[in-house]
């Protein structure tokens, strides 16, 4: 005797992916037993779709895929930057970043000496972004890295080892290219990161209390220096190593929030005026004095692109008591009886 | 924001017209591809692929009216390549296969504003009666195995699924307006 089986259910095992074999059988023939039915699985499937882009906000992030798109769009006409140095003859480019990397990288005494050609793989490339800068490069790789302001990257290919690695201070997306066959080691003073083709945040300030580590794309796996303690990542998550404690917490974030900077926006989300001021000082590359008067228990959530920063002073105004004073690139916060 | 103008900017390589038809019809255009698909990195790369084209293709668009079917079927196009070569073990697959290479869905895309199809869906989650509303966003949201939610709320996996079939429902009925194929039937 055949058991009825409610079509209902077994649409919802389906999109909720808990079907098992039995279920995907009934299914199939609930299906091809009429056109009519397999308008209705169409109906449930078209609405399905349209219901989970609503409830699942993180879902096919619109700004996320976009930047990536413009990346590739541009990339036709963006050049790696060692193997533009490797030429003999120097090439001009249009873009601003890239000179200011090759003046950076110059400023480090890093230079090809005489009529020596640096092949490809040897030699060290060095990036640095100044306070208040931001910059992107291309590594011999085709990885994309963009560091935040403050951030110094030291990039080498090993061949004894076979290790593409990356030693970072600061904050840095990387975009990683593919290659299975050579690891990307990403190095910062307490751990470090190992890749083999995929897009993530680190943050590893030398003052910060915590490294903290945002995967968006692809796999990653964390270490611990010295305790050699591993975690493994999957996308959307991210892993925090608080350095005093010596020890690292996982968890699911929002990605946009942690990325954002390197889209040119800043992102505060529930901070503290403290942790807005010093991200201040980072992104601008400022110094920033708080007057022991000052109330500091407002919490602040915007998004800052372009604005400069007197215009964030200026929001920040409205709801907090305070006035500020620029005086030769320091800022001085005072409250505002 | 978007008129017949829009279109005519693409086709003369303005990328800020391209950005504005991005942000309107990317995350539309991937629900539909998903209902192919059925797999959110695969769906969201056919997606980038189809703007990829447009953007390439630019200055050769013969589209003016109907530039989101035009959207549409390259997205169309290329899942139902990519499901005709996918390998039959994955059991999904396969009923998305049986569905839709053998059947002929003819789309129709008149009610395509995705703003109020999102505004709506919203409202429409928010109509749902509690305990529907609140199981289903624990499966999508927190994207929570109906095991786990059977335990959080301490209810039987039946009564889990048969919630999210109530949401189900729901949202069949009050979308149908927005849903775009219409199945094709040779009488």
């Amino acid at each position: 005797m055949k058991e009825e089986i409610d079509y209902n259910t077994l649409l919802v095992r389906f999109f909720e992916r808990t079907a098992d074999e039995a279920d995907i059988k009934h299914l199939s023939e609930w299906i091809n037993s009429s056109e009519e039915n397999k308008r209705i699985f169409n109906e449930y499937n078209e609405s399905y779709q349209l219901a989970d882009i609503t409830a699942n906000g993180w879902l096919y992030n619109t700004d996320n895929n976009w930047k990536k798109l413009k990346v590739r769009i541009q990339d036709e006409g963006m050049i790696p930057l060692v193997k533009m140095v490797t030429n003999r003859q120097m090439i001009w480019w249009r873009s601003v970043a890239v000179i200011a990397i090759i003046m950076t990288v110059a400023a480090l005494g890093w230079m090809f000496k005489g009529n020596q050609q640096l092949s490809h793989y040897s030699g060290v490339v060095s990036v640095v972004a100044p306070l208040g800068q931001k910059s992107q490069v291309v590594l011999q790789d085709g990885s994309k890295v963009w560091l935040n302001s403050g951030s110094k990257l030291e990039y080498v290919y090993s061949a004894e080892t076979n290790q593409r690695v990356a030693t970072l201070e600061g904050e840095a997306f990387f975009d990683v290219a593919k290659d299975s066959n050579t690891p990307f080691i990403v190095e910062t003073p307490d751990v470090v990161l190992k890749v083999y083709g995929t897009r993530f945040n680190v943050l590893a300030y030398a003052e910060e209390q915590i490294v903290e580590t945002t995967l968006e794309e692809g796999s990653l796996g964390v270490q611990i220096k010295t305790t050699g303690e591993e975690l493994l990542m999957k996308p959307g998550q991210q892993v925090i190593f608080n350095k005093q404690s010596k020890l690292m917490e996982l968890s699911d974030v929002n990605l946009y929030k942690h990325v954002a900077w390197k889209n040119g926006k800043l992102h505060f989300d529930n901070d503290t005026f403290i942790e807005v001021v010093k991200k201040l000082e980072r992104w601008y590359g400022v110094e920033i004095h708080l007057d022991e008067s000052l109330h500091l228990s407002a919490r602040y959530t915007m998004i800052i692109s372009s604005e400069s920063v007197s215009e964030v002073l200026d929001l920040m105004k409205i709801t907090t008591p305070m006035r500020y004073e620029i005086r030769n690139g320091q800022i001085e916060i005072i409250a505002d009886k | 924001m978007i008129d017949k103008n829009t279109i005519k900017r693409l086709k003369e390589g303005d990328d800020q017209a391209f950005e504005l038809l991005y942000y309107k019809y990317f995350r539309r255009l991937c629900a539909f591809t998903n209902k192919y698909l059925n797999d959110y990195e695969t769906t969201q790369e056919v997606v980038q692929e189809v703007f990829y084209s447009i953007w390439k293709n630019r200055t050769d668009l013969k589209v003016e009216k109907s530039f989101i079917s035009y959207l549409f079927q390259l997205a169309k196009n290329k899942s139902l390549n990519i499901i005709k070569h996918s390998e039959v073990e994955d059991k999904y697959i396969s009923v998305i296969k049986e569905t839709y290479l053998q059947g002929d869905f003819i789309d129709s895309h008149d009610s395509l504003l995705a703003k109020e199809i999102e505004i709506k869906t919203q409202s429409i989650i928010e109509s749902l009666p509690e305990q529907c509303r609140k199981i289903y966003l624990l499966s999508r949201q927190e994207g929570k195995k109906h095991r786990e939610i059977a335990e959080e709320l301490d209810i039987s996996v039946k009564t889990v699924e048969t919630q999210i079939g109530r949401a189900l429902k729901v949202f069949r009925k009050e979308l149908k307006e927005y849903l775009t194929s219409v199945l094709l039937t040779i009488i």
